[in-house]
């Protein structure tokens, strides 16, 4: 090769190097890719943020029920005080959440807890919950599902 | 291949081996917008379900609060549309299902469920409209009639 030629090629490896021509082949898959996952990522954080609701829905319902249900009537008109009874409480929050939305994701038996404040009895019901990702379950790197634990309490009161 | 026009130099290149790459472009837009509908599709699945989940909610509440079973189901059908009118949905893919036990009474402890269902198309493009398969999203949500409540029948045991 004689030195012109050589300069020539060696002017020519320099253009091509400084050229950007065709880095949107790569650029647009990537940010393309990128739209893909914040926007996975923002369905299974709404997902998730739906079974949160649903699973609070029900322990509200539960609570509600109950707390409405669970009145020990013996202990009422013999002394007129306002008392749950335990059995019944327990029985009636298990029936509520076997009849709501998440029945199937319910992971533990739900804990319920009877206190008494200010003469006013409460039931307090803990739910745990499975909530199954749509998108992340598929990278092998993150857990398929979340769990979820939502407590929901009731008063009763004498109106 | 050069030629010259007007003063400026242009160099024509053959197109030998554009079939070779061409279809990368083309599985490139496919991608993205079955990605993109994709995406779309999920998360209306997710909204749908959300709206759902409300209407079945409010319609209960209505239901449990109502004074007859007459107007219960009429007050239960209007708190559910209202629902899903209100999270953006057309009421006319919607359907409430109020079930009242086995005696379909309404009488003081009965658990009262509901099941809201929205029907939505699977495809559905800004500006074009809505086509191809539809798939049903359905919620439900139960209670129980306040056994101390005035004004109507029944025992106030839940058992």
């Amino acid at each position: 090769m004689t030195e012109t030629g050589a300069r020539a090629k060696q002017r020519r490896e320099r253009r091509c190097a400084s050229n950007d021509r065709g880095s949107a082949l790569m650029l647009v898959p990537a940010s393309i890719l990128v739209v893909f996952v914040l926007g996975a990522i923002a369905v299974d954080t709404a997902n998730l943020r739906l079974h949160h609701r649903e699973a609070h829905h029900a322990a509200d319902a539960a609570a509600n029920d109950a707390v409405a249900a669970g009145l020990d009537l013996g202990q009422f008109r013999d002394s007129g005080t306002l008392q749950l009874d335990p059995t019944h409480v327990v029985d009636i929050v298990g029936r509520s959440v076997a009849a709501s939305d998440v029945a199937d994701v319910v992971t533990a038996p739900p804990e319920v807890r009877i206190t008494t404040v200010d003469g006013r009895p409460q039931v307090t019901v803990t739910l745990t919950v499975r909530a199954d990702y749509i998108f992340a379950g598929v990278l092998p790197v993150t857990s398929d599902s979340a769990d979820i634990r939502v407590t929901s309490t009731a008063e009763l009161r004498e109106r | 291949m050069k030629f010259r026009h007007r003063g400026r130099s242009f160099s024509v290149h053959d197109d030998s081996g554009f079939v070779a790459g061409s279809e990368g472009l083309l599985f490139g837009v496919v991608v993205y917008v079955v990605g993109g509908l994709l995406m779309a599709n999920v998360w209306s699945v997710v909204d749908a379900k959300s709206a759902v989940a409300a209407a079945a909610r409010e319609a209960t509440r209505s239901y449990v609060e109502s004074p007859d079973q007459s107007s219960a189901e009429q007050a239960a059908q209007i708190a559910a549309r209202n629902a899903i009118h209100g999270q953006g949905w057309n009421p006319k893919g919607f359907s409430l299902t109020m079930a009242t036990g086995a005696d379909h009474t309404f009488a003081r402890c009965v658990r009262v469920r509901a099941v809201a269902t929205q029907e939505l198309h699977l495809v559905r493009i800004p500006l074009v409209g809505a086509f191809g398969s539809r798939v049903e999203v359905s919620a439900q949500y139960s209670e129980l009639i306040d056994p101390y409540r005035a004004g109507v029948g029944g025992e106030a045991v839940c058992d």
